[in-house]
């Protein structure tokens, strides 16, 4: 009884489909589809942008970043973890939203990229700094 | 014109040592390496056969150390410049003005840590090397933790350094005190971050009167290693203001003394002349390879071999350890193996020697480095 209402459920969504297939416009499908992942906070990126956050694994947490960076020795601490941060935050996309918002709305990125500068293993803190902000939203 | 490469003691070493040679010098660095990462201390040869427990006055001397780690390692680099050493460490302490110099006669530093251990080391910054055990025998030393900072533990340290005087044989009064600091620091939560506020005018004036009167009845304060990043003159500014001598434990982590070193440095290539860059060309002319070994870079894994990436040089694994003591083999010139002709090497780089195990890591750095600088310059 339940495979046969599977197949039923199955026959039926495909029968609305072909119904429904002259009135869709090519590209709808996929649109729709990144819509949604976009919403999760998941949009497409770029080869570029891809290969940025496996950069990350090379931190090795010495935290010269911090010691250096500009921002910090000037700005408010409690509101801006400084780039060292990004190792909590950027791991995942839908999470970018705690750094961006700060480094958005609380403090002012002072541009020295000198985070990426003393990094011993070459992690490109600044632009990833710059990509988490561009990407991360609010998620209240 | 002779091109360095590597941004850490080894290759700075080698840059002001070639420019005092006369030679024009520009060093190359991608970033910093583990010469920032570093407690403060000038590792050149522990005592092999020192055991934890025995008695910190009596010990053998520097050079007594240096002689017996060369006795037993074949492969150690430090053989084939052996008659540097002096030169390289009298230059070391002109240029950048952290460390005091002390004669090789004279027997290894026990200083603490922040981790509430010691380490016996040949030199160390001012402030740590004023922290020797052994010389505080009879004296009442205060540590001093920061109320709300966990980066230090004055009880636990104090309770731990006492303990260990004891098993030392040294007579010594240690008081672990706490003391607030002023609410607009409390925020600050990272050592470097609390370094740099007191380098700013009146800060460190301000902790040394607000330590006075804690301090009364004390012969000195070992203080969190956090006086000052950039201006040396922090803990003489503290010590003013609490009418006692500051000292600072060599660092773990996050180390502040390591930071302090690595722009020293800077500064003193900037004073001396050397051009700085980021290029990765390969070089032809006299060069100094000295980029670290796998934190700095300069020896990284291609499937199963390690090698070096700037010319492709095999390293090879010579000790009984082979992971610690993997790098560069050279000849007396520190000219390595299979290498084009000028080219030379310098610090952790080279293979034969582990700096950690053999407790002689900066000093060969430092040692190795100057040789090198010297040898290119000769070449140029």
């Amino acid at each position: 009884m339940k495979r046969f209402r599977s197949l039923f459920n199955l026959g039926l969504r495909m029968l609305v489909h072909l119904l429904a297939l002259p009135f869709r416009r090519p590209g709808d499908g996929e649109r729709r589809f990144l819509e949604n992942y976009a919403a999760e906070g998941l949009p497409p990126l770029s080869l570029g942008e891809r290969r940025l956050l496996p950069a990350l694994d090379r931190c090795i947490a010495c935290g010269l970043c911090n010691a250096m960076c500009e921002t910090l020795a000037h700005g408010p601490r409690h509101l801006f973890g400084g780039p060292f941060a990004l190792g909590a935050s950027a791991r995942s996309m839908p999470d970018f939203g705690a750094f961006a918002a700060h480094l958005r709305e609380e403090v002012e990125c002072a541009d020295c990229r000198r985070c990426q500068t003393v990094c011993p293993t070459g992690v490109p803190l600044y632009d990833l700094a710059l990509f988490v902000r561009a990407h991360g939203r609010r998620r209240d | 014109m002779v091109v360095v490469i590597g941004g850490g003691v080894a290759g700075a070493m080698a840059a002001l040592a070639a420019r005092a040679a006369g030679a024009p010098v520009e060093l190359r660095s991608r970033a910093w390496g583990a010469t920032a990462l570093s407690s403060g201390a000038i590792d050149l040869a522990g005592d092999p056969g020192e055991v934890p427990g025995d008695p910190w006055p009596g010990r053998p001397s520097a050079e007594c150390n240096l002689q017996e780690m060369l006795r037993r390692n074949a492969h150690h680099p430090l053989r084939h410049v052996r008659d540097k050493v002096g030169a390289a460490l009298d230059l070391f302490c002109q240029r950048v003005p952290l460390h005091a110099p002390r004669p090789l006669a004279a027997a290894n530093l026990v200083v603490p840590t922040d981790l509430g251990t010691w380490k016996s080391t040949f030199l160390a910054q001012r402030t740590q090397a004023a922290a020797d055990l052994p010389a505080l025998a009879g004296k009442r030393l205060a540590v001093l933790g920061l109320r709300g900072w966990g980066g230090f533990r004055a009880k636990f340290l104090a309770a731990s350094l006492q303990e260990l005087a004891q098993r030392g044989g040294v007579a010594l009064e240690i008081v672990p005190e706490t003391m607030n600091l002023p609410d607009d620091h409390l925020a600050l939560r990272e050592p470097h971050e609390i370094a740099r506020r007191l380098d700013a005018p009146g800060e460190a004036e301000r902790l040394g009167e607000a330590l006075a009167p804690m301090l009364r009845g004390f012969f000195a304060a070992l203080l969190p290693p956090v006086l000052g990043l950039v201006d040396t003159a922090v803990p003489d500014r503290v010590a003013k203001a609490a009418g006692v001598p500051v000292f600072e434990p060599l660092a773990s982590d996050l180390s502040v003394p390591g930071l302090r070193l690595q722009m020293a440095l800077d500064r003193a290539l900037q004073t001396a002349g050397v051009t700085r860059s980021t290029s990765v060309e390969r070089p032809s002319g006299p060069t100094v390879l000295a980029t670290g070994r796998f934190l700095g870079g300069g020896i990284v894994r291609t499937g199963w071999e390690l090698v070096d990436p700037v010319f492709g040089l095999r390293a090879v694994a010579m000790t009984h350890d082979p992971l610690a003591s993997a790098g560069l083999v050279t000849d007396d010139r520190l000219h390595p193996d299979g290498a084009p002709p000028h080219l030379f090497a310098a610090g952790a780089v080279l293979g034969g020697y582990d700096p950690i195990g053999e407790r002689c890591g900066m000093g060969t750095a430092i040692v190795t480095g100057f040789a090198a600088g010297r040898f290119a310059a000769e070449a140029a």
